[in-house]
Protein backbone atom coordinates (compact mmCIF):
# COMPACT_ATOMS: atom_id res chain seq x y z
CA UNK A 1 0.00 0.00 0.00
CA UNK A 2 2.83 2.42 -0.72
CA UNK A 3 1.84 5.56 -2.59
CA UNK A 4 -1.70 5.64 -1.23
CA UNK A 5 -0.89 8.07 1.58
CA UNK A 6 -3.93 10.30 0.97
CA UNK A 7 -6.31 7.35 1.26
CA UNK A 8 -4.44 6.08 4.28
CA UNK A 9 -4.54 9.42 6.14
CA UNK A 10 -8.20 10.01 5.29
CA UNK A 11 -9.09 6.55 6.61
CA UNK A 12 -7.10 7.17 9.77
CA UNK A 13 -9.09 10.32 10.40
CA UNK A 14 -12.46 8.79 9.50
CA UNK A 15 -12.24 5.44 11.30
CA UNK A 16 -13.14 6.57 14.87
CA UNK A 17 -16.07 8.63 13.60
CA UNK A 18 -17.41 5.75 11.53
CA UNK A 19 -17.12 3.43 14.55
CA UNK A 20 -18.94 5.94 16.74
CA UNK A 21 -21.65 6.40 14.12
CA UNK A 22 -22.15 2.65 13.89
CA UNK A 23 -22.58 2.42 17.65
CA UNK A 24 -25.02 5.32 17.56
CA UNK A 25 -27.12 3.63 14.87
CA UNK A 26 -27.21 0.30 16.72
CA UNK A 27 -27.92 1.72 20.17
CA UNK A 28 -30.62 4.17 19.00
CA UNK A 29 -32.19 1.64 16.64
CA UNK A 30 -35.36 1.39 18.70
CA UNK A 31 -35.96 5.14 18.83
CA UNK A 32 -34.77 6.51 15.51
CA UNK A 33 -34.14 5.16 12.00
CA UNK A 34 -31.53 2.43 12.20
CA UNK A 35 -31.11 -0.89 13.90
CA UNK A 36 -28.89 -3.92 14.02
CA UNK A 37 -28.60 -4.58 10.30
CA UNK A 38 -27.85 -1.01 9.32
CA UNK A 39 -25.32 -0.43 12.08
CA UNK A 40 -23.68 -3.76 11.34
CA UNK A 41 -23.12 -2.77 7.73
CA UNK A 42 -21.57 0.52 8.87
CA UNK A 43 -19.22 -1.50 11.09
CA UNK A 44 -18.41 -3.76 8.16
CA UNK A 45 -17.00 -0.79 6.25
CA UNK A 46 -14.52 -0.33 9.10
CA UNK A 47 -12.74 -3.52 8.07
CA UNK A 48 -11.87 -2.03 4.67
CA UNK A 49 -10.62 1.13 6.38
CA UNK A 50 -8.42 -0.97 8.67
CA UNK A 51 -7.12 -2.79 5.62
CA UNK A 52 -6.26 0.51 3.92
CA UNK A 53 -4.49 1.83 7.02
CA UNK A 54 -2.47 -1.22 7.93
CA UNK A 55 -1.71 -3.77 5.28
CA UNK A 56 -1.28 -6.66 7.67
CA UNK A 57 -3.56 -9.51 8.45
CA UNK A 58 -4.88 -8.74 11.91
CA UNK A 59 -8.03 -10.90 11.89
CA UNK A 60 -8.23 -14.65 11.43
CA UNK A 61 -11.45 -15.99 10.02
CA UNK A 62 -11.47 -19.11 12.15
CA UNK A 63 -11.93 -16.87 15.18
CA UNK A 64 -14.56 -14.81 13.37
CA UNK A 65 -16.62 -17.90 12.57
CA UNK A 66 -16.28 -19.20 16.13
CA UNK A 67 -17.48 -15.91 17.63
CA UNK A 68 -20.28 -15.75 15.08
CA UNK A 69 -21.40 -19.25 16.02
CA UNK A 70 -21.58 -18.42 19.74
CA UNK A 71 -23.41 -15.18 18.98
CA UNK A 72 -26.06 -17.25 17.23
CA UNK A 73 -26.59 -19.34 20.34
CA UNK A 74 -26.79 -16.11 22.37
CA UNK A 75 -29.35 -14.68 19.94
CA UNK A 76 -31.50 -17.81 20.11
CA UNK A 77 -31.16 -17.84 23.92
CA UNK A 78 -32.24 -14.23 24.30
CA UNK A 79 -35.10 -14.81 21.88
CA UNK A 80 -36.28 -17.87 23.83
CA UNK A 81 -36.04 -16.04 27.15
CA UNK A 82 -38.02 -13.20 25.65
CA UNK A 83 -40.61 -15.62 24.25
CA UNK A 84 -41.03 -17.79 27.36
CA UNK A 85 -40.26 -15.45 30.24
CA UNK A 86 -41.46 -12.20 28.70
CA UNK A 87 -44.73 -12.10 30.62
CA UNK A 88 -43.08 -13.09 33.87
CA UNK A 89 -40.46 -10.40 33.39
CA UNK A 90 -43.13 -7.81 32.73
CA UNK A 91 -45.27 -8.68 35.75
CA UNK A 92 -42.69 -9.42 38.44
CA UNK A 93 -40.32 -6.50 37.99
CA UNK A 94 -40.63 -3.24 39.94
CA UNK A 95 -42.49 -0.44 38.28
CA UNK A 96 -39.72 1.65 36.79
CA UNK A 97 -37.96 -1.46 35.46
CA UNK A 98 -41.15 -2.83 33.95
CA UNK A 99 -41.39 0.13 31.63
CA UNK A 100 -37.76 -0.17 30.60
CA UNK A 101 -37.53 -3.95 30.17
CA UNK A 102 -38.96 -4.34 26.63
CA UNK A 103 -36.79 -1.52 25.35
CA UNK A 104 -33.68 -3.00 26.97
CA UNK A 105 -34.40 -6.36 25.37
CA UNK A 106 -34.74 -4.64 21.98
CA UNK A 107 -31.41 -2.85 22.49
CA UNK A 108 -29.75 -6.14 23.43
CA UNK A 109 -31.20 -7.90 20.39
CA UNK A 110 -30.09 -5.01 18.16
CA UNK A 111 -26.55 -5.27 19.53
CA UNK A 112 -26.36 -9.04 18.95
CA UNK A 113 -27.83 -8.75 15.43
CA UNK A 114 -25.38 -5.93 14.66
CA UNK A 115 -22.44 -8.04 15.82
CA UNK A 116 -23.65 -10.99 13.74
CA UNK A 117 -23.99 -8.91 10.57
CA UNK A 118 -20.61 -7.28 11.19
CA UNK A 119 -18.80 -10.59 11.57
CA UNK A 120 -20.48 -12.15 8.54
CA UNK A 121 -19.56 -9.19 6.33
CA UNK A 122 -16.03 -9.08 7.76
CA UNK A 123 -15.45 -12.67 6.81
CA UNK A 124 -16.68 -12.02 3.24
CA UNK A 125 -14.48 -8.91 2.93
CA UNK A 126 -11.55 -10.83 4.42
CA UNK A 127 -11.56 -13.45 1.70
CA UNK A 128 -11.89 -10.77 -1.00
CA UNK A 129 -8.92 -8.82 0.34
CA UNK A 130 -6.90 -12.02 0.59
CA UNK A 131 -7.66 -13.03 -2.98
CA UNK A 132 -6.60 -9.81 -4.70
CA UNK A 133 -4.02 -8.03 -2.58
CA UNK A 134 -3.13 -4.42 -3.35
CA UNK A 135 0.53 -4.06 -4.09
CA UNK B 1 -31.94 27.77 -44.92
CA UNK B 2 -29.67 25.46 -43.04
CA UNK B 3 -30.14 21.74 -43.54
CA UNK B 4 -30.92 19.85 -40.33
CA UNK B 5 -28.95 16.68 -39.79
CA UNK B 6 -31.35 13.68 -40.09
CA UNK B 7 -29.77 12.09 -37.04
CA UNK B 8 -30.48 15.21 -34.93
CA UNK B 9 -34.05 15.35 -36.23
CA UNK B 10 -34.48 11.71 -35.29
CA UNK B 11 -33.25 12.23 -31.75
CA UNK B 12 -35.48 15.31 -31.28
CA UNK B 13 -38.48 13.26 -32.38
CA UNK B 14 -37.53 10.43 -30.05
CA UNK B 15 -37.04 12.72 -27.05
CA UNK B 16 -40.33 14.54 -27.61
CA UNK B 17 -42.12 11.19 -27.86
CA UNK B 18 -40.52 10.10 -24.57
CA UNK B 19 -41.52 13.34 -22.84
CA UNK B 20 -45.09 12.97 -24.15
CA UNK B 21 -45.32 9.42 -22.87
CA UNK B 22 -44.00 10.55 -19.49
CA UNK B 23 -46.60 13.34 -19.25
CA UNK B 24 -49.41 10.89 -20.11
CA UNK B 25 -48.12 8.48 -17.47
CA UNK B 26 -47.98 11.22 -14.82
CA UNK B 27 -51.54 12.29 -15.70
CA UNK B 28 -52.84 8.74 -15.34
CA UNK B 29 -50.95 8.29 -12.08
CA UNK B 30 -52.53 11.44 -10.64
CA UNK B 31 -55.99 10.20 -11.73
CA UNK B 32 -55.34 6.80 -10.12
CA UNK B 33 -54.24 8.50 -6.89
CA UNK B 34 -57.47 10.53 -6.80
CA UNK B 35 -59.71 7.49 -7.36
CA UNK B 36 -57.87 5.21 -4.97
CA UNK B 37 -60.12 2.93 -2.84
CA UNK B 38 -59.68 3.00 0.90
CA UNK B 39 -56.80 0.80 1.95
CA UNK B 40 -57.46 -1.85 4.63
CA UNK B 41 -55.96 -0.37 7.77
CA UNK B 42 -56.45 -2.93 10.54
CA UNK B 43 -52.75 -3.80 10.84
CA UNK B 44 -51.75 -0.13 10.64
CA UNK B 45 -54.18 0.83 13.39
CA UNK B 46 -52.97 -2.01 15.59
CA UNK B 47 -49.34 -0.96 15.15
CA UNK B 48 -50.05 2.71 15.68
CA UNK B 49 -52.00 2.17 18.89
CA UNK B 50 -50.43 -0.92 20.48
CA UNK B 51 -46.84 -1.25 19.23
CA UNK B 52 -45.27 1.31 21.56
CA UNK B 53 -46.69 -0.09 24.83
CA UNK B 54 -46.15 -3.69 23.68
CA UNK B 55 -42.57 -3.42 22.47
CA UNK B 56 -41.24 -0.16 23.89
CA UNK B 57 -39.83 0.89 20.53
CA UNK B 58 -40.61 4.28 19.00
CA UNK B 59 -39.22 3.06 15.68
CA UNK B 60 -42.04 0.90 14.35
CA UNK B 61 -39.81 -0.76 11.76
CA UNK B 62 -37.50 -1.96 14.52
CA UNK B 63 -40.48 -3.02 16.62
CA UNK B 64 -41.69 -5.23 13.76
CA UNK B 65 -38.32 -6.70 12.87
CA UNK B 66 -37.10 -7.32 16.43
CA UNK B 67 -40.37 -8.21 18.17
CA UNK B 68 -43.24 -9.29 15.95
CA UNK B 69 -41.16 -10.87 13.17
CA UNK B 70 -38.07 -11.94 15.10
CA UNK B 71 -37.93 -15.40 13.48
CA UNK B 72 -37.51 -13.72 10.08
CA UNK B 73 -34.46 -11.86 11.37
CA UNK B 74 -33.04 -15.06 12.87
CA UNK B 75 -33.32 -17.01 9.61
CA UNK B 76 -31.98 -14.03 7.61
CA UNK B 77 -28.90 -14.07 9.82
CA UNK B 78 -28.53 -17.84 9.43
CA UNK B 79 -28.59 -17.44 5.64
CA UNK B 80 -26.02 -14.62 5.89
CA UNK B 81 -23.81 -16.83 8.07
CA UNK B 82 -24.09 -19.71 5.62
CA UNK B 83 -23.21 -17.40 2.71
CA UNK B 84 -20.12 -16.13 4.56
CA UNK B 85 -19.06 -19.68 5.46
CA UNK B 86 -19.55 -20.78 1.86
CA UNK B 87 -17.45 -17.93 0.49
CA UNK B 88 -14.71 -18.71 3.01
CA UNK B 89 -14.81 -22.41 2.21
CA UNK B 90 -14.52 -21.80 -1.54
CA UNK B 91 -11.66 -19.35 -1.01
CA UNK B 92 -9.79 -21.84 1.13
CA UNK B 93 -10.37 -24.60 -1.41
CA UNK B 94 -8.98 -22.43 -4.23
CA UNK B 95 -5.89 -21.69 -2.17
CA UNK B 96 -5.34 -25.36 -1.46
CA UNK B 97 -5.64 -26.30 -5.10
CA UNK B 98 -3.07 -23.74 -6.24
Amino acid sequence: MKGYSLLKTACQWLLPFVLLYGFYIVLNGDMSPGGGFQGGVVFASCYLMLYFIKDEKTIRFKEILTIDKWLFFLLIGVGLVHLIGGQWLLTSLPDHWRRLAPELILVLLNLIVGANVTLAFWSILLIFTEEGELK
Amino acid sequence: MKEVDPLTRHSILKNSLLIGAFIILLNDFAKALQNMPEYPSAAMNHLLTRAVPETGALNLLNAISMHYRFLDVLFTLIILFLAAAGVLFMGKKDQDMR
